[in-house]
């Protein structure tokens, strides 16, 4: 069984989720690029507000 | 519909090709193997891309040793839990088809990462269905993928 952190998989699921679909979400290589840059950037950014809200819920 | 036609021929403009023949194998191909719509297309990159991305998060999924759903009747809540859940990891196509023929099986047990790991398989059925959908796309002419 694989041995990883709650932030590692979660990045993991981050990374994977944006390749696909800034693949499947416009047409050109650069807007693809873009896209999933984007995507992750919202992932990551949305792991660490929802982290810190749950951090500071439990109090 | 006709006049619509006739109009888009008089414009120059080339109506989506829909048809099944030309639809169907692309769209069944890239629903069993993540990513073979995509080389079937001539689309060899982006297929490599997709089969990594999908079948890495589904080979995820199966290391944090997730659980794959069986349509379950009950409640409302497990009824929808169980039946989405079930839909999202027949979307994986043959490889959750493999999976199962190879007695993967995984109860409920208490952790996070296996809770990681549950979802891993679902959203990789997912991910797939937007490969699937993409393909269809690309393969009827509505999307002018580059």
């Amino acid at each position: 069984m694989l041995s990883l952190s709650h932030l590692q998989v979660a990045l993991l699921f981050a990374l994977l989720a944006s390749i696909v679909m800034g693949l499947v979400g416009r047409s050109t290589d650069r807007e693809r690029i873009a896209y999933a840059l984007h995507c992750f950037a919202y992932f990551v950014g949305a792991i660490f507000v929802l982290g810190w809200l749950m951090w500071l819920g439990h109090g | 519909m006709a006049a619509k036609r006739q109009a888009q021929r008089s414009s120059g403009k080339a109506a989506p090709d829909l048809a099944w023949s030309k639809c169907l194998p692309p769209v069944v191909l890239a629903w069993l193997v993540p990513g073979a719509g995509h080389f079937y297309l001539k689309r060899q990159l982006h297929g490599a891309v997709l089969l990594g991305a999908v079948a890495g998060m589904f080979l995820v999924g199966l290391l944090l040793n997730g659980r794959m759903f069986t349509p379950t009747g009950g409640d409302l809540f497990t009824t929808v839990m169980t039946y989405g859940g079930y839909v999202g990891d027949l979307c994986n196509g043959l490889l959750y088809f493999l999976a199962v023929w190879l007695g993967y099986e995984q109860e409920v047990m208490p952790g996070a990462m296996h809770d990681y790991g549950t979802k891993f398989l679902v959203c990789s059925g997912l991910l797939n269905l937007l490969a699937v959908v993409d393909t269809y796309e690309i393969a009827s002419g509505k999307k002018a993928s580059r």
